[in-house]
Parts: structure tokens; C-alpha cells; sequence
């Protein structure tokens, strides 16, 4: 379990942090999302005991993350926002690299996730693309097994197919009882994958959102055209708004059969989605603070 | 120490370790092959017709007409300050500083490592391969000067004056290193490094030029290194290298310590 306790850093240049508070349980993948520059990655930092708290304190099933860093880091994945490598070995040195910082010949899980995200390692870190260094860094970040994962952005740089096979991975961690902090920009993966998320802006956290909820509050809603005046359908029951000249929005709230058996009975030319998506809900909160 | 990043130092850093070696084998070899006590004669009554202003800040103040001052004096006065000099200036500063700035120390520092180790392995690495530089180059200078002039060079005396300035090119190595670790910028890190090392070279250079400049030697820790004082070995010498080995040592703890207590913003 990861415990964020009133954590404030302050820059010189006022910027910073300030009396964060949340944690994160075994077995739940965490959302940390936010604008750039609010204050995601100096979190992690914190998270990772790489920097010095002005106030509060992280814990890490029970330890400081400062100062039982050297501990801790046994047991941590970390895949950073802006990877940086040591540029002239190969994948596999890197790889085998970091295994014998950790202790191990093979990280145990090395072999594993190359296969699954199709990691060509014989080529030099320099000569790779953005998507592979990327893959790289998940790799790094996986292969010892870990049981608390703190990942900046990880889909960032990975094509549509390798983005569905590591929120998969995800997931399967997360039935395995692993503790996952992850940051990002896109709010499908957070939707996907996520049990709760925190929304940070300007460096406080301004929302902490149940994803199970949230997505109970999302309504389905149908953009339907009918060919001819419908006024009965106002007083069928259902939730509906007259959006232009024959063309309505209806709400739907789990009445699924009812909705359908009302439109039947009127002339329906057309029916398209009009759903919202917790895109909506995040935003909502990123608008909020921006109009203050 | 970690035998693993020990190794990735050598991958990364071989070819300017082997390079600055090679550059002063050159030097020294050829040096010690070209001997010649006619000829150092020679040289001496060539180097007396240039000014002597001229002749001191290059360092060559006086050849002398035995192998080990004619040695001492063509090779450290210049070639054995400014070419380790450059040596430090590029391998200290990229063991911490550059993995910092680039943000590739993420990977060191997110594993069970800890700070202190990283910080000395990567010190143990600096000196090792200045010693490397240093012990190569002796023993090659012994062995050319037993091939020509056998029995000729003063061993004791010449190595001591290569470990006096080993060890003052280690104290200059361990400021610089000192100054990578700092939480500052590492460009301006990098700027103050050069800056002080270059006006250590020029001040050490100039200090010889007239009594007026002599105050100069109080201020470049080149001045530690005293041909004659190294090849004389009186009991001087042991004081200078006491208080080089202090100041080294102080600078590598401040070092670790820095690292151990700094935040990294990678």
C-alpha cells in the first residue's frame, strides 16, 4: 500500500506540490492525472524517495520511500516519463545491466515480457525508435517481478496494438495483488484500466474519483431524427431533449427496453450515440480550477 | 564498490582512458628514447638563446643533462599536467553530473543500489583509470630508459615525482568530481570545473615568469608538484603528499555525502 501524508515541496520558484494526500491499495491500479507542469512527475519523485519532502511523508507498505529508499527499491517497477538510457549498449546488455544491479543473473520475468511486447534487444538503445525504447523501459520496468509499480506514462510512444497488450498486463497485475500507480493523458486507458484516480492541478489535488461510480454517473444517451413531429414522445417517460428540428436527445438510465419499445412506435429516420464518456467528468474538473 | 557499474564505466569511458594513455606513451617513450646527454646539451644551449620568460611558462625550465631531470623537466612541466587535466575534465564530470542531466541515473538509483555506492564505484572507476594512465606510462618510460641508458634512471626519484602528481591530478579529479554532484545546473557545474582547472594550468604556468607573479603559486594546487622537491625525496615531500591525500579524501566524502542527501529531479 502506497501512503501519500500531507506531502508539500515548494520551489524556488513557488511551484511545487502541496499537502498531497492519498493512498493507494494492494490489488488497485491508481490513476494520477493531471494537466503538464501540475505535479504528477515531482509526486512520483517522491514516491520513489529521489527527492527531499518539505512537509508530510510517503509510505510504502509502512517504510518511508526516503529514507528505506534502498529497501523499497527491491520491490518497485518504475518506468519514468522521459526515458534516458545509457545509449551505447543493446537491449539485451541494458537489460542484463539492470538485472545484476538487482541481484539476478536473468530478472525472472525478462524473457517473458520481451516475448510479449516483441522487444528486439540485439540492436543499440541510440539506433531505436521512440516505440522501442519505450517497450525497453516497460521491460526494465516489469522483468523482477515487483510487487508496487509506478508507472509515468507508460503507453506513451507505443502503437494501438501494444497500448491493448500492456493495459492488459495491467489488469492481470492487478488480479496478481500488485499495487499500481500510473499517470497519464488518456482518459480511455485511465477508464480502462483504473480503480480510482486522483486529478492534480497546480500542484494540489483537486478530486479524487472512484472510476466504478463515475462511470455509473455516465449516462448513454441516443441522438435519434424522426421524419415528422413527435410531441407524445415528452410524455412517454423517458428523458428526453428536443436538440434541433426533429431531432431529439434521449437519456437512457438502464430502461433499455422501454426506450426502444417507445421509439418503435414513432418514425425513426435515424439513431446515433450520443454518449458521454468520463472524458467528460475529467474535464469537467480541469475546466473547473481553470476558470478560478 | 559495484563490479557491474565498474564494467559499464570501462564500456563507456575506454577509448579516452586508452587514448590519453596512449598520447603520453608517445611523449614519454620518445622522450626517453631520444635521450641523449650531448644533445640535452645541446638542447639546454638552444633553450637559453629563447626568452626565458618563454622557456619557464611552458614548463621547461632547465632540462638538465641527466636522464631523470632531463625526463622530469620535459615531462612534468607540461605534458604530464595539461593532458591528465583533460582527462579529468571529461571522465569526472560524466560519472555523476551527465547521467543526472540526461536523466539515465533514474536507472542507477531506482535499484536497491544505494546512493553511496554508486557515488563510490564511480570514484574508485576515476581513480583507478587515472592511475591506469599513470602506471602505464612509467612503466613504459622505465622500460625504454633500461633499454637505452641502462641503470641511468633514478627509479625512486621518478617515481615518486609520478606519484606526487598522481596524486595532485587526483585532488584536481576529486574537486571536480565534488563539484558534479552538486544540485546545480550541470553546464554551469561543468563551466565552474573548467574554469577553475584551466587557472590552476595558466597560474602554475605563470608564476615563473617574474618575482612580481610569484604570488600566483598560492593559488593553483599545480604548485604541489616540485620536480625538485619529488626528485631530491627529502622528507618535504611526504608532508605534500599527506596534505594532497587530505584534501582528496575531503572532497571524495563531501562528494558522496552531496550525492547521498541530494534531490534528483529525474
Amino acid at each position: 500500500m502506497i501512503q501519500v501524508e500531507n506531502v508539500t515541496q515548494v520551489y524556488a520558484s513557488k511551484k511545487g506540490v502541496f499537502d498531497l494526500n492519498f493512498t493507494v491499495h494492494q490489488g488497485e491500479v491508481f490513476g494520477y492525472l493531471g494537466p503538464n507542469g501540475s505535479g504528477k512527475t515531482t509526486t512520483i519523485r517522491h514516491l520513489l524517495g529521489f527527492s527531499n519532502v518539505d512537509e508530510g511523508r510517503v509510505l510504502i507498505d509502512g517504510l518511508d520511500a526516503r529514507t528505506d529508499r534502498h529497501t523499497l527499491q527491491q520491490r518497485i517497477g518504475y518506468l519514468p516519463g522521459e526515458i534516458a538510457f545509457f545509449e551505447n549498449m543493446t537491449g539485451k546488455q541494458f537489460l542484463q545491466f539492470l538485472s545484476h544491479l538487482r541481484g539476478f543473473q536473468t530478472a525472472p520475468r525478462m524473457q517473458e515480457m520481451i516475448q510479449l511486447f516483441q522487444l528486439e534487444t540485439q540492436f543499440t538503445i541510440k539506433k531505436m525508435s521512440k516505440g522501442m525504447k519505450q517497450k525497453l523501459a516497460i521491460v526494465a520496468a516489469f522483468m523482477h517481478d515487483p510487487d508496487i509499480l509506478i508507472l509515468d506514462e507508460p503507453t506513451s510512444g507505443l502503437d494501438p496494438l501494444m497500448q491493448m497488450v500492456f493495459l492488459d498486463l495491467l489488469v492481470k497485475e492487478k488480479n496478481n495483488g500488485k499495487t499500481i500507480l500510473m499517470s497519464s493523458h488518456i482518459f480511455e486507458e485511465v477508464d480502462r484500466v483504473c480503480d480510482r484516480a486522483a486529478i492534480i492541478k497546480d500542484g494540489k489535488i483537486i478530486a479524487i474519483e472512484d472510476l466504478t461510480t463515475l462511470r455509473s454517473q455516465v449516462k448513454d444517451q441516443l441522438l435519434v431524427s424522426f421524419s415528422e413531429s413527435v410531441d407524445g414522445l415528452f410524455h412517454e417517460g423517458i428523458e428526453v431533449e428536443e436538440v434541433a428540428h426533429l431531432q431529439y436527445k434521449i437519456s437512457i438510465q438502464q430502461n433499455f427496453s422501454h426506450v426502444l419499445a417507445t421509439l418503435a412506435k414513432y418514425p425513426v429516420i435515424s439513431i446515433r450515440s450520443a454518449s458521454q464518456s468520463i472524458e467528460h467528468k475529467f474535464l469537467h474538473y480541469y475546466q473547473e480550477t481553470t476558470h478560478e | 564498490m559495484n563490479k557491474h557499474l565498474f564494467v559499464l564505466n570501462i564500456r563507456q569511458h575506454w577509448v579516452v582512458v586508452v587514448g590519453i594513455t596512449a598520447v603520453l606513451l608517445m611523449y614519454a617513450s620518445i622522450a626517453a628514447w631520444m635521450f641523449n646527454p650531448e644533445s640535452a646539451e645541446a638542447i639546454n644551449d638552444f633553450l637559453g638563446v629563447l626568452p626565458e620568460t618563454f622557456i619557464k611558462a611552458l614548463g621547461f625550465d632547465g632540462l638538465g643533462t641527466d636522464l631523470t631531470t632531463y625526463l622530469a623537466n620535459y615531462l612534468f612541466g607540461f605534458i604530464y599536467l595539461m593532458f591528465p587535466m583533460l582527462f579529468v575534465l571529461f571522465i569526472a564530470t560524466k560519472l555523476i553530473g551527465k547521467p543526472i542531466d540526461s536523466g539515465s541515473m533514474v536507472y542507477l538509483v531506482a535499484t536497491p543500489l544505494r546512493r553511496s555506492t554508486i557515488a563510490i564505484t564511480q570514484i574508485l572507476f576515476l581513480f583507478d583509470a587515472l592511475f591506469f594512465v599513470f602506471a602505464v606510462n612509467f612503466i613504459a618510460t622505465y622500460a625504454v630508459s633500461e633499454i637505452r641508458f641502462p641503470g641511468m634512471l633514478d627509479v625512486a626519484g621518478y617515481l615518486i615525482l609520478n606519484v606526487i602528481t598522481y596524486l595532485v591530478i587526483g585532488l584536481l579529479a576529486s574537486i571536480v568530481f565534488f563539484m558534479s554532484v552538486l544540485p546545480i545546473d550541470y553546464g554551469k557545474a561543468q563551466g565552474i570545473a573548467i574554469s577553475f582547472s584551466v587557472y590552476a594550468f595558466i597560474a602554475n604556468a605563470l608564476y615563473k615568469l617574474s618575482d612580481s607573479l610569484s604570488f600566483l603559486q598560492y593559488t593553483t594546487i599545480f604548485r604541489f608538484i616540485d620536480i625538485e622537491q619529488a626528485l631530491q625525496s627529502d622528507a618535504t615531500i611526504w608532508l605534500t603528499i599527506g596534505i594532497v591525500s587530505a584534501l582528496t579524501l575531503v572532497f571524495l566524502a563531501a562528494s558522496v555525502w552531496v550525492f547521498e542527501k541530494r534531490p534528483l529531479n529525474i
